[in-house]
């Protein structure tokens, strides 16, 4: 029951007995006051029959764009102020415009237009479809509350790294490509590889009449087929930390969302310099396994996983309950390595929690990995988050100082592999690679 | 508009307080007290500040001065009007007080000059907290406009119809009415009570 409701019938039902218990004509009579203003308060409805058409620019954006929403409100019949607020998804900005507004409902149907403009935080599908509002009576003073849903969802991409060509100098970097491996898969090369027995589905051009004849003689009636050797591919490991220390940040901006950023703009790079590509995370809740492959639709599987990865890291409860550390879910794909001489990207936020973590997977990973130069294919991207929480000038160089105790500690470790100290409040990702630019040759 | 609310709403609350202390002053126990001299300084400074300390105080527990003034008002009208009682001891002494139908109206009144000052306090608030979630100046004054002009309507209407009953209440009763009329006029308010109890209890407790 309302607050004003129970008071007015209280103070009703209170001058009404006392009236009867003293023989009080006037409290009597005054009674009727609080009676007769709810029951004439309740025959005047607040605002209601509402209904809400939504509309939003895009289905499908990436981090970092606007988009514009608008709202057709409709409110048929009562009379009162009534207050609308269309949900956003903590991860969004209120960029322009608002998305809450109070208006006057008088005895006319009102039509009320809202728009605004909001920008998309952090990756991942969200769903865009409540609209709530509050119907406030005009005497008795509560408010009712209701809601509105269409039936609207965005799908938020990560961002693609703003690739840069260099022209006229060519450069010396230290970020590797992978050495080159003979797949399974890709296309066929004139390279003769073996004579095998045909399976079906292999295309019938490729069957070896002349060995096929000499077979039916020796009484072997299946077919035989020539194997060609498989167009080289390169393959790239990204192992994507999705553990407690990746939350480090605001709703807004967080290390995770930069990581997602990051394995996005690498794993697009390096699909389209036709490589094979795979995905791992560890740390998290669920690990995520996407298997090596090629082309647009590799890029399309990673990107499904990436979007959904936000709901799979922070659902940890447990900070301590036992999860696979990266060297262990390192050591459970072996199967995949030999023979590839695959790149490892480790994507992580370094701090001292993970330092031996961090050094042992190098170790195993260097057994499975050719040296590129002074440094066996292993690239750790370290995403420094300390200033994505500093507020003021005190807090920055806080995080200044722990970032250098961080370089400090991970010292040894830099000598090991190609390690790349990415500071998403100072620059962007190209910008952080392009860094490790050494020379010009 | 902020400060024209509070003034009125100040306005309201000074007229209450007003009429409810003409009320007590009226009452023969208080000019006792006050030794019959009731607009001498000193009776008016006592029970002012006797008044006031409790504001304070209820103040100071509370944090709402306009309700503890209401309270305040309210206590002092009702050593006014339960004197008129026919069950309470001392009703004897009712041809000392003022008449029971004047005492009824200056009740009405107090009651609705806190209603309104109540009502006004709280657009006041509204005016503060509004901003506060995004709302466009604009539209709250505009708000506020109309529902100041919504509820001042509707009060002045209910005490009409409820200063209405009342005269017609007390003419029935004092001025030799049939006992037909009388009987009817009970039947028509309790039917009317009635009716508003489970129109209100239908809405409260039966509407989703």
């Amino acid at each position: 029951m309302q607050r004003y409701i129970f008071i007015l019938s209280s103070v009703f039902l209170a001058l009404l007995i006392s009236g009867f218990l003293f023989a009080n004509n006037i409290l009597l009579m005054i009674s009727f006051i609080p009676l007769a203003f709810l029951a004439v308060g309740y025959f005047i409805e607040g605002p209601k029959d509402i209904t809400i058409k939504k509309n939003i620019s895009k289905k499908r954006a990436t981090v970092g764009e606007i988009l514009d929403v608008e709202l057709e409100v409709s409110i048929q019949s009562g009379i009162g102020p009534i207050q609308i607020s269309d949900f956003i998804p903590q991860h969004f900005e209120l960029v322009e415009g608002s998305n809450f507004y109070t208006v006057w409902k008088g005895k006319k149907p009102r039509k009320l237009n809202i728009s605004y403009k909001i920008k998309c935080t952090t990756s991942g599908i969200y769903l865009l479809n409540e609209t709530r509002w509050k119907s406030g009576h005009v005497i008795c003073n509560y408010w009712k509350n209701g809601s509105f849903k269409n039936d609207i969802s965005i799908e938020i991409t990560p961002r693609l790294l703003e690739l840069k060509k260099v022209r006229g100098v060519s450069v010396t970097s230290k970020i590797p490509m992978p050495q080159g491996a003979l797949a399974s898969m890709g296309m066929t090369t004139n390279d003769f590889k073996e004579i095998r027995s045909y399976y079906p589905g292999d295309p019938f051009k490729s069957i070896n009449w002349k060995a096929t004849s000499r077979n039916l003689v020796r009484g072997e009636i299946w077919p035989v087929v020539n194997e060609f050797e498989k167009e080289g591919k390169k393959t790239v490991w990204i192992f994507l930390d999705t553990s407690k220390i990746m939350g480090y940040g605001t709703n807004i901006k967080n290390v995770m969302e930069y990581s997602i950023e990051a394995v996005n703009g690498l794993g697009d790079y390096y699909l389209k310099q036709n490589c094979n590509l795979a995905l791992v995370t560890y740390g998290g809740e669920h690990e995520v396994f996407v298997p090596p492959g090629t082309g647009k639709q590799q890029y399309f599987k990673i990107l499904k996983e990436l979007i959904n990865i936000k709901n799979n890291y922070y659902r940890l409860d447990d900070f301590y309950k036992a999860v696979k550390s990266l060297d262990d879910v390192v050591y459970s794909y072996k199967s995949y390595f030999p023979g590839l001489r695959p790149m490892f990207i480790i994507i992580t936020r370094f701090c001292n929690n993970n330092f031996y973590e961090i050094q042992s997977a190098v170790e195993t990973m260097s057994r499975y990995t050719s040296r590129n130069g002074l440094f066996p294919s292993i690239m750790v991207l370290n995403i420094v988050g300390y200033e994505l929480m500093a507020e003021n000038e005190s807090e920055r160089i806080a995080s200044s100082i722990l970032q250098s105790m961080n370089v400090i500690i991970s010292k040894d470790l830099r000598k090991q592999c190609i390690w790349i100290d990415w500071n998403p409040v100072k620059e962007s990702l190209t910008g952080a690679l392009l860094k490790q630019v050494v020379g010009y040759t | 508009m902020k400060h024209r609310l509070k003034a009125v709403s100040i306005f309201m609350l000074t007229f209450a307080y007003i009429i409810s202390y003409y009320l007590l002053c009226s009452t023969p126990p208080y000019q006792n007290i006050v030794k019959g001299e009731i607009l001498s300084t000193r009776s008016i400074i006592l029970t002012n500040l006797v008044t006031a300390s409790f504001v304070a105080f209820a103040y100071f527990h509370k944090k709402s001065i306009y309700k503890t003034i209401a309270i305040v008002c309210i206590l002092f009208s009702s050593f006014a009007v339960l004197p008129h009682s026919k069950f309470l001891i001392g009703s004897g002494e009712i041809e000392k007080f003022i008449p029971t139908e004047i005492t009824a109206v200056m009740m009405l009144g107090v009651i609705v000059f806190l209603m309104f000052a109540l009502r006004f306090k709280k657009f006041e608030e509204y005016l503060k907290e509004w901003p506060l979630e995004g709302v466009e100046e604009r539209e709250i004054h505009k708000i506020l406009k109309e529902k100041i002009k919504f509820y001042s309507v509707f009060n002045i209407l209910i005490s009409g119809v409820c200063l209405f009953l009342i005269a017609t209440g007390f003419k029935t009763f004092y001025e030799n009415a049939s006992a037909s009329f009388v009987v009817f006029t009970a039947f028509l308010g309790l039917a009317v009570i009635t009716g508003c109890i489970a129109f209100i209890s239908k809405s409260i407790f039966f509407t989703k």
